[in-house]
């Protein structure tokens, strides 16, 4: 089984097989990502596709200044945003309530697991989702999320600080639920 | 920070997250582009490695052909007898004067021509000691009394043994001229001046009037016939040649410089920084503040090697390659207090029955962190310096004027800055969305002073000032981050 390093070499080399090895190695991970951002089936197919090919026209710029698979995974966002409307996903952002201020603990990791939890980011409304994600997940900054969405700095922070407290409320109801039920 | 805690714990199992993918399908789809891909050729763009190499073959050429140049006009065959000679009087004059091996028939033409003292011929032709004893009894009538013979001999063509005929009259060569002319003919028998003249050896000095007397060569068993025996030598009055001692040039650094000169010079130096932050937009300006307020330059050092190639009229090329590193502190020290609230027991209520209720409800709470932060930022670049100086001499010193450009190779950054959150940006890890990796020119202006210590060798000191013109961040970064360097370098150069 190839290294890392050497599967990149060689996709930038264009050796066929180590290509289609990359595609083999990552193709589930990268849908992971894309389907955070569509939730149709074939469109995050269609972005999957996407993604590779740009993977594989821009991977002789890569320089290995950080890991691999977080440089493949933001070409996997990239493609994921232009394939959605964000003249729509604007629209809900400036419509969204305010909620009150909550903090979220770690240890709801110990009562909820992570499929449990990504399914209430899932519920969020699409504008909270969106920045939820390319910010505590992807690792965007707010200005690059306002640049990707073309909405403002600000609004991305309290978009992102409204995800974070629905999230805690989210998470405190599902935890009584369970502990109810049990 | 147990967001914090959250937050990367989420990452983390997010980006472990795998979903079950059809990849023959999605392979078939992308390989007829990935093929259009691979088709295409790659633009390398290596000038600037074939730049710098490029220009250290120009200047390697350069100094080997000027070599070629200087050593071919050394060894040239048309060199002058008199230097040949001149090398084997001062370095075997002895071994010259019996291994002379002189033709006979040049002995005696020398001799006919009253160039050749006896005593001088005997000893290039080696003749035996009774045999010169014979030269000087068979022509009693010149007597052992230089005096005498002198006076005597007032008009050397009367005594000439050879009849003369008014035609001929033996033309006044010198030494040398006549020496030259046999030479070409007989190359091995190249008569030393010192045995033919009376020029003195390094330190016996020799009487150039020969003292011995005029005598009469009858016959020499060595030679192939006999002269006739009213042969006499005539006294010959030789003027030395003059042969000074060649001293070695001192070692005097400016005195006799060739035309092109080349060097190699191993240098390094330290330098303040001056850093220049700027808001590329209105909502930068917090960040801004943040970075200003937490972050300071330090220093930067720098060393180098560089390949030099300087004219005679003072102008000097240098080409190199030279590594900077520029530190930065972050230094973070804040105390943060966060108030929220959380679910909890707002109050209990006691029922008169005994009960105990707990009241649930939000309750309000201050979370106080203390943050110290120490870390160094460092900002490695690669450069070619390509400098032209003027080399003004004075004695052992040399003033200089040096002004260039640096052509950058590449840019590292490590460390750690802040963002507009007082979170931690890793700059190693994320530098492409963040610095350059290249910064094109930078310009490099300065003074000189370079001393020679001893042969070959040249300290040089030399402030200088470094402006890069380029912008160290990429154009979505919301700063921008340029530099002014002030310092000196120290260097040792070896001149060849």
């Amino acid at each position: 089984m190839l290294s890392e390093k050497q599967l990149i070499k060689d996709c930038q080399a264009g050796i066929k097989t180590s290509q289609r090895e990359l595609v083999k190695r990552y193709s589930g991970m990268l849908m992971a990502a894309c389907r955070r951002y569509v939730k149709d089936e074939s469109a995050a197919k269609d972005v999957l596709q996407e993604t590779f090919i740009r993977i594989f026209t821009h991977i002789k710029k890569y320089q290995s200044t950080g890991p691999f698979e977080n440089w493949m995974r933001r070409i996997a966002v990239r493609c994921a945003l232009t394939a959605i409307d964000k003249k729509r996903l604007k629209k809900e952002i400036e419509l969204t309530e305010h909620h009150q201020d909550s903090a979220i603990k770690p240890e709801v990791f110990n009562y909820l697991g992570y499929e449990d939890i990504s399914r209430l980011i899932a519920e969020l409304p699409p504008g909270y989702q969106m920045v939820f994600n390319l910010n505590v997940i992807e690792g965007y900054t707010h200005r690059e999320i306002a640049e990707l969405l073309q909405i403002s700095e600000s609004a991305s922070r309290s978009q992102l600080t409204r995800a974070k407290k629905l999230l805690q409320k989210k998470l405190q109801l599902t935890n009584l639920q369970k502990r109810t039920s049990a | 920070m147990r967001w914090e805690q959250f937050k990367n714990r989420l990452s983390k199992e997010a980006k472990e997250e795998q979903v079950d993918v059809d990849v023959d399908a999605i392979w078939r789809v992308i390989e007829p582009q990935v093929d259009i891909l691979n088709a295409q050729k790659p633009r390398k763009r290596r000038f600037l490695l074939l730049f710098f190499f490029g220009g250290l073959l120009v200047l390697g050429s350069g100094w080997l052909g000027y070599q070629l140049l200087t050593t071919s006009a050394d060894s040239s065959p048309l060199i002058a007898i008199e230097e040949l000679e001149d090398k084997n009087v001062r370095e075997q004059p002895k071994a010259e004067r019996n291994d002379a091996g002189v033709p006979v028939e040049e002995v005696l033409q020398l001799a006919e021509e009253a160039i050749l003292s006896p005593q001088e011929t005997a000893a290039v032709v080696e003749v035996p000691q009774e045999v010169q004893q014979d030269m000087v009894i068979k022509n009693p009538s010149t007597t052992a009394n230089p005096a005498q013979s002198q006076a005597k001999d007032t008009n050397p063509r009367q005594t000439n043994i050879y009849p003369q005929t008014p035609q001929q009259t033996p033309k006044p060569q010198t030494l040398s001229s006549r020496i030259k002319s046999t030479a070409s003919t007989s190359q091995n028998n190249i008569i030393s001046p010192t045995t033919t003249t009376t020029s003195p050896p390094a330190k016996a000095p020799v009487n150039p009037i020969p003292s011995a007397k005029a005598t009469r060569l009858e016959s020499l068993p060595h030679l192939p016939w006999s002269l006739a025996t009213n042969f006499t030598f005539p006294q010959l009055k030789i003027a030395p040649l003059p042969f000074p001692e060649q001293e070695e040039p001192k070692d005097s650094p400016r005195q006799s410089s060739p035309a092109l000169q080349f060097s190699v010079e191993a240098s390094g130096g330290l330098s303040y920084i001056r850093r220049s932050l700027n808001a590329k937009s209105a909502t930068a300006n917090e960040l801004l503040q943040i970075r200003q307020d937490y972050e300071s330059p330090l220093e930067a050092l720098h060393y180098g090697l560089a390949f030099g190639l300087q004219h005679q009229s003072g102008f000097r090329l240098s080409l190199g390659l030279q590594q900077t590193t520029m530190t930065e502190r972050y230094q973070f020290d804040e105390t943060h207090i966060v108030i929220d609230s959380v679910m909890g027991i707002q109050v209990y209520r006691v029922h008169p029955r005994g009960d105990t209720i707990p009241i649930m409800g939000m309750v309000p709470r201050s979370t106080t962190t203390i943050y110290n932060k120490d870390i160094y930022n460092t900002y490695r670049l690669l450069d070619i310096p390509i400098l032209l100086s003027y080399q003004y001499p004075l004695g052992k010193w040399q003033l200089g004027l040096e002004a260039g450009a640096l052509v950058n190779l590449s840019l590292k950054t490590e460390g750690i800055i802040a963002d507009e959150n007082f979170e931690d940006v890793d700059i190693e890890g994320r530098q492409s969305e963040l610095f350059k990796s290249k910064l094109g020119l930078n310009y490099q202006f300065g003074l000189s002073v370079s001393r020679r210590l001893f042969d070959r060798f040249d300290l040089r000191l030399a402030p200088t000032l470094r402006y890069f013109p380029t912008d160290f961040s990429v154009a979505s970064y919301e700063l921008s981050q340029e530099y002014l360097l002030l310092g000196g370098n120290l260097g040792l150069r070896y001149n060849f």
